[in-house]
């Protein structure tokens, strides 16, 4: 479903963000994408998104190449960044009907699916209020239903936990859980070994841009012989520059 | 092109700007701060002031006051119709006195006295004033009118006694008149005020929308999840470019009918709460719009253009910016711009005009505005005007996709 192949991003000629990085993720996994703040992480998924371009290598994206077809790639998936980025004088229904006219959704499509994932997000009573009065934990909630308000079949989730509370932060893990279906993959980026762990059949390490490790957790933490991802995560990238 | 897709972005911009109450009420009740300001408050102010001065008996230091004649002192003492006269103190050293403000004036009558009747050698009365101070010039012309009048009346004296009229002195006199139109008079030297507003309510109404909807947004994150969804840039470009443009030409819109309305009301004003001087004020500032409906037209022609191609500026400068406050800070060059050649353009006069000038962003606009001011715009001048300002608004509109569809602009720490 995701193909990165050998793919480098270069600032500058001394900038080098990511370095011939290459993984795969399956529909019907949560792959996370681990590494520790700068390690290209941020960089590769924008690439995924078509935000930037790759120097060189591939990217496809349920069978759409980034570069030559950026908009059917745009039109797959949904991205949940860091940042909220929401709109502070529109309510959530605003945000959200803004965002799903983009996706041509008729009308009625989309007070469906607005009204489904208010249910299932229960947000009903949030709906009609300006972003400016939200708590972080509701607007975590808006911001995850406007990623996906089209249903797309790739989410992308990028220190979605960022700055939430133990609440929202479990929120996001649940959503995220409930997400991948047989025909779904969440692409899960963090820098928080735990997250990784409890959520990700699978996951790449990258450091310094580089790919230092992709398998399943369980055989990551045997390729480091420790229990524990984030110890893991410390001898795999041990004595990487 | 997606035009539904341009919509919806054009729809949230104004929306989200309509709904920051704050600084759309600013931008709504600006010009009509403003406006009134420069029209009516100044001459008000400055009238008044004037006025008062003429009105106020001032204190003239004299050195040598006992040479001074009786009739000098009489003509500087009495009251005349166009002003009343001054209070004359003896000093003896004229520019401490005038320096330490023990009086507004001094003047100096030679310690061998002043003559009594004309056909001797000239003497001088030395006038001590402050240059550069307003309230200086009006003591200072009542005692060069006194001493003039003192000087006339020995002439006439002279004359007389040899059989001659006061006119044998000006057998030819120059009249100067007024010939400029209704329009160019009504502007006065404060017909800068018009582009400069004008300038100021377009960059006011527009630069919210545009750094809201660029750096803000890069802000936010919400550019980043716009631009991750199938609307391309362009798209997004456009229409933010159109709801950043709406803003502007609301601000035109707005700060033209300040001027009309300011215009209308102003001589009502200034007749009922203007002083003496008032009249004398505003024949020299004017800042009065005699505008017809050509002239009207024209404004909103150089103004709707003059909007399209800032608001291109301001979405190109602004995606420069990773926050609000750095746009912000780049608007400021701008902002200058448009004042300094709107007050620059008092000077207009100097500028040799033609078809390059017209045509030259900023400074074409403004010099067309003043021409409409006052009355001198022709279809000719105006269409160079236009077709110059879309021109660069393309080029500014093209600078702002190119912006937009730069990694290193978008996505720069």
């Amino acid at each position: 479903m995701i193909e990165v192949q050998n793919i480098t991003k270069r600032y500058t000629a001394k900038v080098v963000a990511v370095e011939n990085l290459s993984f795969q993720a399956k529909a019907g996994e949560i792959y996370g994408l681990l590494g520790p703040n700068g390690a290209g992480k941020t960089t590769t998924l924008r690439m995924l998104a078509t935000l930037l371009e790759p120097t060189s290598g591939t990217l496809t994206v349920a069978g759409f190449d980034t570069k030559r077809q950026p908009e059917d790639v745009r039109r797959t998936i949904g991205v949940v960044n860091g940042g909220m980025g929401l709109y502070d004088r529109l309510t959530g229904k605003e945000i959200l009907e803004y965002f799903a006219g983009f996706y041509n959704m008729g009308k009625q499509d989309t007070q469906k699916r607005i009204a489904e994932l208010s249910d299932a997000l229960e947000m009903n009573e949030l709906l009609n209020r300006r972003a400016s009065e939200y708590s972080t934990g509701m607007k975590q909630k808006i911001v995850i239903a406007r990623a996906v308000i089209h249903n797309p079949s790739v989410l992308i989730l990028d220190e979605a936990t960022n700055g939430l509370d133990v609440v929202a932060r479990r929120a996001v893990l649940e959503f995220a859980r409930g997400y991948k279906n047989s025909s779904r993959v969440v692409l899960y980026s963090t820098h928080i070994m735990a997250e990784a762990e409890e959520l990700c059949e699978r996951a790449a390490i990258i450091d310094h841009g580089k790919l230092i490790a992709q398998d399943t957790i369980s055989n990551l933490k045997q390729k480091a012989n420790t229990n524990n991802l984030e110890e893991a995560f410390f001898r795999l990238t041990k004595g990487v520059a | 092109m997606r035009w539904n897709f341009i919509w919806q972005v054009i729809y949230k911009e104004l929306i989200s700007t309509v709904r920051d109450t704050k600084a759309f009420r600013t931008s709504v009740l600006m010009p009509f701060i403003m406006t009134p300001l420069f029209i009516i408050g100044f001459p008000l102010l400055f009238g008044n002031l004037f006025g008062g001065e003429v009105q106020k008996k001032q204190v003239v230091g004299v050195v040598n006051l006992v040479q001074m004649p009786a009739a000098l002192k009489t003509i500087l003492e009495s009251n005349t119709a166009s002003g009343v006269g001054v209070e004359l103190k003896p000093v003896t050293d004229p520019i401490k006195a005038v320096q330490d403000g023990d009086v507004e004036a001094a003047m100096q009558i030679p310690a061998t006295g002043m003559p009594t009747s004309a056909g001797g050698a000239t003497v001088a009365v030395q006038i001590y004033t402050k240059a550069s101070s307003q309230k200086s010039s009006v003591v200072e012309r009542k005692l060069s009118n006194a001493v003039e009048a003192y000087s006339r009346s020995l002439v006439v004296q002279k004359l007389k006694s040899v059989g001659l009229s006061e006119q044998t002195l000006e057998p030819v006199k120059a009249e100067s008149i007024n010939a400029e139109n209704e329009a160019e008079k009504a502007g006065g030297i404060f017909a800068f005020i018009f582009p400069m507003l004008l300038f100021m309510a377009i960059l006011g109404g527009a630069s919210t929308v545009a750094v809201d909807s660029t750096a803000g947004e890069k802000e936010r994150g919400s550019l980043e999840i716009l631009l991750v969804s199938p609307i391309k840039r362009i798209e997004v470009v456009i229409g933010k470019l159109l709801a950043v443009t709406l803003f502007a030409l609301f601000g035109v819109l707005v700060q033209i009918t300040a001027f009309v309305v300011t215009s209308l009301v102003s001589p009502f004003v200034l007749e009922r709460f203007g002083g003496k001087g008032m009249s004398q004020m505003t024949d020299v500032l004017g800042g009065n719009l005699n505008l017809g409906v050509g002239g009207f037209f024209s404004m909103l022609a150089i103004g709707v253009t003059l909007a399209l191609m800032l608001s291109g500026i301001l979405v190109a400068v602004c995606i420069y910016a990773r926050s609000f406050k750095e746009a912000s800070n780049y608007l400021v060059p701008l902002q200058l711009m448009g004042t300094f050649t709107s007050i620059g353009v008092q000077f207009g006069d100097f500028i040799s005009r033609s078809t390059t000038i017209y045509a030259t962003p900023i400074i074409g606009s403004v010099l067309g505005i003043l021409d409409v001011v006052k009355g001198k715009a022709t279809p000719e001048i105006i269409a160079t005007i236009v077709i110059g300002n879309l021109v660069f608004a393309a080029i500014t509109a093209f600078f702002a996709l190119r912006n937009f569809s730069q990694e290193q602009v978008l996505f720069r720490n």
